[in-house]
């Protein structure tokens, strides 16, 4: 067991501080992924052919974590390199490989992920867009929702029916679409906090079957490497530790007899975020390559999505009332932000239900990390 | 940062695992332990090293937990090395890894010893065996000294919890798996499923906080407020789990055997650590001082 980064984490996670403070504050974050992708230091599990330095999983989670505690948009991050990048590295073509993972890693391109659909939620089998061949290509219609950071992007990777089997697991294939071509159309989804959501209308959207990502029909098995490490909670993980760094602030520029009474609590929020921390890095050091046990990511992702809430809800019940009126320290804006943004913690990236029927029929509950 | 178990520790499980499983009912958790083989091993020789750290105890306990083994005698013993025979904690892991290689035995010698003292109504016998010689004639222990051994007696009694919680949800989900209700199994109604999976998750998180407790223990950085903290969210776990395993038992949860024993267990737990709100309070407390 080893509680602390190892050695090259925390190069790594010295590496990319050392990018971004030569970027001084608040820098653009197009321009930070740039100066990133420039040291090899986005995918870092990448083969260094493709931009990458050859590393671990575990070596991309600690980056990841370093770049969501620096308020970069991590799922920019996470979706690109990890959601649409991870998926190539495995199942593409050395064609696509050699085409779009330098791109990635350079930090100079943005993907987004189109799976799921307003009917289908978290059932990503219960998709209607459809692709339907057209001479040496695809034609692909329908409506995807719930997409992040869609506007950013070039090029997007989308689930689609391509054919009805007896198993609704099967006749869904993935394919690459390019955002700014004919037929795409970005909508986006008010919403009441956190980055928007969007939706993309495919409206007859010509493919050429150099798009196609692995099998044909096969998509859904695909689907545990594009989603495996969003699971996996660092996104969720990174608003957590922020968020309980804004509620320590608050919480020590109270008055002495109001931090007696509510120091219990605090520690509670440490301990969560420490134990799910631990839990999210496990995930990563655990997986086979670029693949995660489906259960251990469960847990990961729900202590995460959880510790982050309890955080929230703690500040929203305890510490917010306390702010005196006309205080407006930063700690105060981020915990309004975070109360608001806490409940979908366990509703994006796949529902906590999803993890819960994972977790009950695990084979030896309870010793999954033992 | 990974919460791997190295072989040996897998292997300490595996021995106290089997121990408890083929142990009379009544057996209490020291004649658990005392059936692995382990105690000769358990006072160090002079400039020798403990073969069980804070985290091996916790794992040792863990199991102990799962069968519900009276445990105040093996905590007993454990405190009385502590404070009688500590030495070299942080390479206590080399130690016990020397014990897996070798499958040693357990020879008469320290071992009676600390089996005779541990069961009460024995004494130190004097002149000492060599391998307490180099002990002091008696422990002094100020304050600081003190209070880490009352946390490291927490951690283990935490560890406890954790096995009782492991245990309440294995039983529950092995019931919850079999039984049907209206067409299906009660593992797939969510409402029993979830509650389950929700205990799991709870039990995770505090034996991970335990662990790495524990873990610093042993590599010389003080448990401090995270013992209290760590056993707060352990024994709650152990109430939810135990709740949980009632209710999935039903009506049958309130006189079947194992599970009212479960129950009783879980229950007793904050007699002796203090309740999980006073154990937050207690950490938060000392969190406190630490701030400022």
């Amino acid at each position: 067991m080893r509680r602390e980064l190892e050695p090259t984490q925390a190069s790594l996670v010295a590496s990319v501080n050392e990018v971004l403070d030569a970027l001084g504050p608040d820098p653009d974050c197009r321009k930070a992924f740039a100066a990133l992708g420039a040291e090899r230091l986005l995918a870092v599990h990448y083969p260094v052919e493709y931009g990458g330095r050859g590393l671990t999983l575990a070596h991309h989670a600690a980056v990841s974590e370093a770049l969501g505690l620096r308020g970069l948009p991590d799922v920019a991050h996470l979706i690109t390199v990890q959601g649409v990048g991870c998926p190539l590295l495995t199942f593409g073509t050395d064609a696509q490989r050699r085409r779009w993972l330098p791109e990635i890693a350079s930090g100079r391109l943005l993907a987004s992920l189109l799976l799921s659909e307003r009917e289908a939620g978290s059932d990503l089998t219960r998709i209607t867009t459809t692709a339907v061949p057209d001479g040496d290509g695809w034609r692909i219609s329908g409506r995807k929702t719930w997409s992040l950071l869609t506007p950013w992007s070039q090029i997007a990777l989308c689930s689609v029916r391509t054919g009805q089997d007896k198993s609704r697991y099967e006749g869904i294939s993935l394919f690459l679409i390019d955002l700014a071509g004919p037929g795409v159309s970005i909508e986006p989804v008010p919403r009441a906090a956190g980055e928007p959501y969007f939706t993309v209308t495919l409206d007859d959207v010509r493919v050429t079957a150099d798009a196609l990502v692995g099998e044909l029909h096969k998509g859904w098995a695909l689907l545990p490497t594009v989603i495996g490490f969003e699971r996996g909670g660092f996104d969720y993980l990174t608003r957590a530790q922020s968020w309980l760094a804004a509620a320590g602030a608050a919480f020590t520029a109270l008055p002495r007899v109001e931090r007696e009474g509510l120091a219990g609590d605090f520690v509670r929020g440490e301990f969560l975020v420490e134990s799910a921390r631990a839990l999210a890095y496990h995930v990563a050091d655990s997986a086979d390559g670029l693949e995660t046990d489906e259960v251990i990511t469960a847990y990961a992702k729900l202590a995460s999505g959880l510790a982050a809430q309890a955080v929230t809800r703690w500040a929203a019940e305890e510490l917010l009332p306390l702010a005196s009126p006309g205080e407006d320290y930063p700690c105060w804006a981020v915990l309004r932000a975070a109360v608001a943004e806490a409940p979908e913690l366990t509703v994006s990236g796949g529902a906590q239900e999803l993890q819960l029927d994972l977790i009950a029929g695990e084979l030896m509950i309870g010793r999954t990390f033992r | 940062m990974n919460l791997e178990l190295d072989a040996a520790q897998h292997q300490l499980i595996d021995a106290v695992a089997k121990s408890e499983a083929t142990a009379a009912s009544r057996a209490s958790g020291w004649d658990v332990f005392d059936a692995v083989g382990l105690t000769e091993f358990l006072v160090p020789e002079p400039g020798g090293h403990q073969l069980l750290g804070t985290l091996e105890w916790c794992l040792v306990l863990e199991e102990l937990g799962a069968g519900c083994r009276p445990h105040t005698l093996i905590r007993s013993v454990r405190t009385f090395l502590d404070v009688f025979a500590a030495d070299g904690r942080p390479t206590a892991p080399a130690a016990l890894r020397a014990w897996a290689d070798e499958h040693r035995t357990a020879p008469e010698s320290d071992d009676a010893l600390v089996r005779r003292t541990a069961r009460g109504g024995w004494r130190l016998p004097d002149p000492r065996p060599a391998s307490l010689a180099a002990l002091p004639g008696e422990a002094t222990l100020d304050a600081a000294a003190s209070r880490a051994v009352a946390d490291r007696e927490l951690l283990v009694l935490a560890a406890y919890a954790c096995g009782v919680a492991r245990r309440c949800l294995e039983v529950a989900q092995e019931r919850a798996g079999r039984r049907v209700v209206a067409g299906r199994r009660l593992l797939e109604h969510q409402g029993t499923g979830h509650r389950i999976a929700r205990g799991a998750v709870d039990l995770n998180l505090a034996r991970v906080g335990l662990w790495r407790a524990a873990q610093g223990e042993d590599e010389g950085e003080r448990a401090g407020y995270r013992a209290p903290a760590a056993a707060a969210a352990c024994v709650a776990a152990a109430l939810y789990c135990a709740h949980t395993v009632v209710q999935v038992f039903g009506a049958a949860g309130t006189s079947d055997p194992d599970v009212v024993r479960l129950f009783r267990t879980a229950g007793a737990l904050p007699t002796v650590s203090g309740s999980p709100r006073k154990l937050w309070r207690e950490a938060g407390e000392r969190r406190l001082a630490l701030l400022g």
